[in-house]
């Protein structure tokens, strides 16, 4: 599929917005980000995939609110008052990432970004465009259009 | 070409599209005016096509340009009256609209597209020609040959065959000028300008001379109106300093200005020979005032029919009128000898680009061809409309403005108001912007006199379509999506429904058929009608079909009803076409009408009669964007239901769940007026935990009841019993949740079951859901990808909380459930024959007769006693011999009344009179009533006892009134006991009459039939239902010669209990006689088939006892 890999040239730098998926810290492209937010008011969706915590309102659009530790087969990501819903544009629609905790926004040189292991903190390699090494953490760049695939 | 920039195309597109939309019409309606010509239409099409062409023209479309031209030159000749548009002609012209349809869907490569074929056709058919002759053999192989009966110049005249309308411009040697309208030109002249051609030759005139094209034509421009070029002129702003027609060596221009002829040349500077003067009469002449040499050539152009393959030179002499003058310059071909002129068409010919001459098609008009209903990227707003939105977007703005202005300065009384305002223009805003989305359904109705036309003419039939409420406004959105579904529908009442002419004449029809379609607004939707009076739908073909196909079983089909089966066309994988045709019969059928009407929230149902034709019917919303739902609440989240798949909403008392809702196999029901609807529970299809609200705590609990009949058990009274702290609730004899109610201990309002029963299409049945809330309009909103396959919900909307509720997709759950249609049919055709033998088995039903004897007290009869009624005057009764008679049918009918033996009014005074016919003892005799006289079935409970008399049987409530029963047997038998002579009684052994076994369960009856047969000296065992009497019988084995039995009875049935006597070999030998009220001919099969040997009625005494005597006889010789 043609958006498996983004539009961005994989060179530059690039802010990277951090969070947590569990115990792996994963960043993205802050330009992907329409918005953080933690209104957790979501509606569940019987009969929807696993991963599918429900839909929620943002301001007149449907979104859907995914957990995105689910989705990248680890354990549920639980409502705390950390965990916030990264939205995301993919393909012209509105999908919320359940993540755990926040963390900074990293400046990263594309030059520099590794080829991902085969797997970081327990998700799988495949899901990453790479790894950033930062001054004390390890940030494993997510290919978002590829997590959002419907089929993994 | 040049193609101008984006905005102007796409106008030009739209209007062009327009204009094709209504020439299409206006087509039809011309052929079906025929010879009788509207002069008016033709100069509507004339004009539309003519504003196509100066378009084309005008953004370099040649090949549109060209087409149009065609199409216009026959419309011209229509309109002189020179054609006739007949069928044929009117093809042709329709199938070039096709093309420039075609050409317009795809503009920018429009000039690269073929069509050659089109313009060849029109040309033929401009010619005169069949247009089925219409491809003409290549060019070069017909050698030109010179009219033999016109003047010298018309061989000229001939290669420039001008449009209808137009005149031709034709130079002195003979070379095509310009084509020109005297409309366009005569203007101008009558206000005094001179219209000139000028042939500028580029070589010469421009680039010897230092000009530039350019340059002379701003000249041109600042002195004058350049009419027309032969070269493609971009517009002056555009044109490059360097510019030179590309294809032409030559420059042709109508130019109109104030100059004088003599003055003239002072602008061009050229061979004055290369000017002439257009004169009014639309001749040329030279500047000095003479005529050109060929006057012929002014005049209007009229082809020769017969000269095909000039015919066929047509285009390439038109369209390129610059090669044949380059042929023609190289050759100097300059005289003006008519073999040359007609040999000067030729090399325009040979020249002719291949595709014009390459593989002649097929000249059958594509008719087939499937039309399209593509999305439109622009909308028509009435400026109107928009003004208003325009000012309530402005009150919409002041009112924020207000209430920001209220809320920053803390003023709760300005918010509310401000509040209320915003309410209110939303309100209107929504309406007017959903106005602007709407539209008429004439555009998509527009299309099918077309469709129609087409397909009745390549069937061999004659179709005549009605269109009805083409003004009737529906959402875009579901005008797009409703034309292809339609088409669907009228192609197939063309195809299947109307008959060939020669059919319908020997069915007596009119040999035209007609299709009616009709849109009209009804209870906030569309509804359309498609009705065709065609030979309509066989329902047993489709059964069959369906069986043959093994989309149903034949079970099912069975009991189906003729609706059901007609409803089998939707099934999915059924065509019906009994051969298929290019039309239908594609494999794709009706089931996708149905599966994009259900899309679209829409109902399709049929009905037909065959033979007479068939109704489609569908239902539409007038909108998708904004429903009304109903809201519910299922284990603690809301869920919208549309309105339109919405039939009522059931609320059953606590009490009453044990009695209504019923389990039907595997599946829940509940009883609703009679029927039995199947029930989906919302909890058990989504897979979630049905919720209730405590009524004590009210705490939301999970709901753990398996089935809807089971009650809420609390294992522990719950913490010390709420109501022990109550006063009055202590005193109140609470009937708590213990055993004091027995069975039914159910009675809080809580614990009431919320069925919103729901259809789509064919289906109905009851979604049960823990609480029914408001009912409101939604805004429908898409959900994610992740969800699409969740096929329950048909998207989301965002309650007034903010919060986000889903919208269920009511047929798909109902497949999610297991009830797909047809299954469900089926279903519930068995539930519902299973619901009928439970009331059956519960009440008798009997058929009476009600009349009066006196105006106060009614009266009732047994309804197949009454042989018939007959009207009579009072003044027609003798009385003879004591006894009063009527005459009748050449004998005498004995009249009795009433009041002679029971104790009832007298008979009314009254001049006319009824009598109604009984036959007893084998006469006949007349009951003397007065009406009104009425029959009805009715389920009734007789009172044997408390109104007995003498000739009266008992009493009923019928239609609120008290009714006796009346005994005709007894009447007669008081009256005329001469007439009964003693039935022989067949005796058992010694002297001991024979015991009859008589299962009933209506009392009433039971005793009735009874008293008749022991009156007459049998002895009876009695039994309540069929089991009692199969148990008696076992026990009274011996004694028990004969048995009568009812039908309907409780536990076991008449059919039943015989069965299991013929089957037994100890009382096979029994003759079972059968009574029932009314014996329909499917229970005399039945019972056959089990083996009862008799049926009697049940109040006519006599026959029964016939019966039992004959049969018992019969037993004894045996």
């Amino acid at each position: 599929m043609e958006t498996a890999t983004s539009n961005t040239p994989d060179s530059g730098m690039v802010e990277l917005a951090t969070f947590y998926v569990g115990q792996a810290l994963c960043g993205m492209d802050i330009l992907k980000v329409q918005e953080i937010n933690k209104l957790m008011e979501m509606t569940t969706v019987p009969q929807a995939p696993g991963y599918v915590m429900g839909i929620l309102n943002l301001r007149g659009q449907i979104v859907t609110i995914i957990d995105l530790g689910k989705k990248l087969g680890l354990a549920t990501t639980e409502l705390s008052e950390t965990s916030r819903n990264i939205i995301v544009n993919s393909k012209g629609e509105y999908i919320g990432l359940h993540v755990s905790r926040i963390s900074d926004v990293v400046e990263a040189d594309w030059s520099k970004v590794e080829p991902p292991p085969a797997n970081i903190g327990g998700v799988q390699g495949t899901f990453f465009r790479g790894v950033f090494k930062t001054r004390d953490s390890l940030v494993g760049i997510l290919d978002t259009e590829k997590v959002l695939l419907e089929d993994n | 070409m040049t193609i101008q920039d984006d905005e102007t195309l796409q106008m030009y597109l739209e209007e062009s599209l327009e204009h094709l939309e209504d020439i299409e019409n206006d087509l039809l309606a011309i052929e079906a005016a025929g010879a009788d010509i509207d002069d008016d239409l033709v100069n509507k099409v004339y004009r539309a096509a003519h504003s196509i062409k100066g378009g084309a023209g005008f953004m370099g479309l040649t090949n549109i340009k060209n087409l149009t031209h065609e199409m216009e030159n026959i419309l011209g000749k229509i309109r002189s009256r020179e054609m006739v548009p007949t069928s044929d002609v009117i093809n042709v012209l329709l199938s070039a609209s096709d093309t420039l349809k075609n050409l317009m869907d795809n503009v920018l490569h429009s000039n690269d597209e073929d069509i050659s074929e089109q313009i060849t056709r029109l040309q033929a058919v401009l010619a005169g020609e069949k247009p089925q002759d219409g491809q003409q053999a290549p060019a070069e192989e017909q050698p030109p040959q010179a009219p033999a009966d016109q003047d010298t110049d018309a061989a000229a005249q001939d290669t420039c065959p001008a449009p209808e309308g137009t005149v031709a411009l034709v130079l002195p040697d003979g070379r095509c000028g310009l084509f020109i309208e005297p409309e366009d030109i005569l203007p101008l002249i009558e206000e005094g300008k001179c219209v000139y051609l000028v042939e500028i030759l580029i070589e010469e005139d421009i680039k010897a001379k230092d000009k530039t094209a350019k340059a002379v034509i701003e000249e041109m421009d600042q002195t004058g109106i350049i009419l027309a070029c032969n070269a493609d002129l971009p517009p002056l702003d555009q044109i490059e300093k360097d510019w030179i027609p590309e294809e032409t060596d030559y420059l042709l221009f109508l130019f109109a200005t104030i100059l004088k002829p003599g003055d003239i040349n002072v602008l061009f500077e050229i061979d004055p020979g290369r000017i002439f003067q257009v004169s009014p009469e639309m001749e040329l002449r030279t500047l000095d005032g003479e005529l050109v040499s060929q006057p012929a050539d002014m005049q209007a152009a009229e082809p020769a029919p017969e000269k095909v393959e000039q015919q066929a030179a047509q285009e390439e002499t038109k369209d390129a009128p610059e090669t044949a003058r380059a042929e023609k310059t190289k050759a100097e071909e300059t005289t003006s000898g008519q073999a040359e002129k007609a040999a000067a068409s030729v090399p325009s010919a040979v020249k002719a680009p291949p595709k014009a001459v390459s593989e002649p098609k097929a000249a059958e008009p594509k008719i087939s061809k499937p039309s399209k209903f593509g999305h439109e990227t622009s909308l028509r707003v009435h400026v109107s409309l928009l003004d208003q939105l325009m000012t309530l977007a402005g009150e919409l703005v002041l009112s924020r403005n207000q209430l920001l202005q209220s809320m920053a300065s803390g003023d709760q009384r300005g918010s509310e108001i401000a509040g209320q305002r915003i309410d209110l223009i939303t309100s209107e805003l929504q309406e007017a912007i959903m106005l602007t989305r709407m539209q008429s359904i004439g555009n998509v109705f527009n299309k099918f006199p077309r469709v129609v036309r087409d397909l009745a003419r390549s069937l061999g039939k004659k179709v005549e379509l009605v269109l009805e409420g083409k003004e009737v406004e529906l959402d875009k959105t579901i005008i797009e999506a409703i034309g292809d579904p339609l088409t669907h529908l009228v192609r197939n009442a063309v195809d299947h429904g109307i008959e060939t002419p020669d059919v319908r004449q020997q069915a007596g029809k009119n040999p035209v058929g007609r299709i009616y379609l009709k849109a009209y607004h009804e209870a906030g939707q569309v509804n359309i009608e498609i009705s065709d009076d065609g030979q309509g739908i066989d329902g047993h073909k489709l059964a069959a079909k369906a069986l043959e196909k093994g989309l149903v079983t034949e079970e099912q089909v069975k009991v189906m009803s003729e609706r059901e089966k007609i409803n089998l066309i939707f099934l999915p994988g059924f065509s019906t076409a009994e051969k298929v045709t290019d039309v239908s019969g594609r494999g794709v059928g009706m089931d996708v009408v149905k599966t994009n009407l259900d899309k679209l929230g829409g109902l399709i149902d049929i009905d037909s009669e065959v033979g007479k034709g068939s109704v489609i019917r569908i239902k539409l919303p007038l909108t998708l964007a904004i429903i009304p739902c109903q809201i519910v609440l299922t284990g603690g989240e809301r869920y919208a239901i549309p309105q339109v798949n919405l039939e009522e909403l059931l609320r059953i008392p606590a009490d009453q769940i044990r009695s209504r809702i019923e389990r039907v196999g595997d599946a829940e029901v509940v009883r609703l007026r009679g029927n039995l609807l199947p029930l989906i529970k919302l909890s058990e299809v989504i897979g979630i935990e049905p919720t209730y609200v405590d009524p004590e705590t009210g705490e939301r609990l999970p709901d753990r009841r398996k089935t809807l009949s089971d009650r809420r058990c609390l294992k522990s009274p719950g913490p010390g019993l709420p109501e022990a702290a109550d006063d009055y609730g202590s005193d109140r004899a609470e009937p708590e949740t213990e055993n004091r109610r027995g069975d039914e201990r159910r009675y809080r309002a809580a614990s009431a079951l919320n069925i919103v029963v729901v259809s789509t299409g064919a289906m109905k049945y009851g979604l049960v859901v823990d609480e029914l809330h408001d009912s409101e309009e939604i805004v429908v909103k898409p959900l994610g990808r992740d969800l699409k396959k969740c096929k329950g919900y048909a998207g989301a909307t965002i309650m007034g909380d903010g919060r986000v509720a889903l919208i269920l997709d009511v047929a798909n759950l109902a497949q999610m459930a297991g009830l797909t249609s047809v299954e469900n049919s089926v279903r519930a055709a068995e539930i519902a024959k299973a619901e009928i033998e439970a009331i059956n088995a519960r009440k008798d039903k009997q058929s009476l007769l009600i009349f009066r004897s006196s105006e106060e007290e009614q009266f009732a009869a047994p309804l197949n006693l009454v042989e018939r009624i007959e009207k009579i005057k009072y003044t027609d009764i003798e009385e003879v011999g004591g006894k009063r008679v009527i005459k009748y049918r050449g004998g005498s009918l004995p009249l009795f009344s009433i009041e002679e033996v029971a104790m009832v009014k007298p008979l009314a005074d009254k001049e006319n009179l009824l009598v109604i016919v009984f036959v007893v003892a084998g006469r006949e005799v007349g009951l003397l009533a007065i009406g009104p006289v009425d029959a009805t079935e009715v389920a009734i409970n007789i009172d044997g006892q408390t109104l007995r008399q003498a000739g009266i049987m008992g009493s009923a409530i019928i239609n609120n009134q008290t009714t006796l029963l009346i005994d005709i047997f007894e009447i007669v038998k008081a009256l005329n006991p001469e007439w009964f002579e003693e039935q022989e009684v067949v005796e058992v052994g010694e002297g001991e009459a024979a015991t009859i076994l008589f299962a009933e369960d209506s009392s009433f009856f039971r005793s009735q039939v009874r008293g008749s047969m022991e009156d007459q000296g049998y002895n009876v065992l009695e039994a309540e239902d069929g089991e009692i009497a199969w148990n008696l019988l076992q026990e009274n084995a011996d004694r028990i010669a004969l048995v009568v039995t009812d039908i309907e009875m409780p536990n076991m049935d008449g059919f039943t209990l015989t069965k299991k006597i013929k089957e037994s070999p100890l009382f096979s030998h029994l003759p079972v006689i059968a009574l029932t009220t009314l014996a329909g001919e499917e229970d005399i099969a039945r019972g056959k088939e089990v083996g009862i040997d008799d049926y009697q009625i049940k109040l006519d005494k006599e026959k029964l006892l016939a019966s039992i005597t004959n049969h018992l006889k019969q037993l004894k010789a045996a």
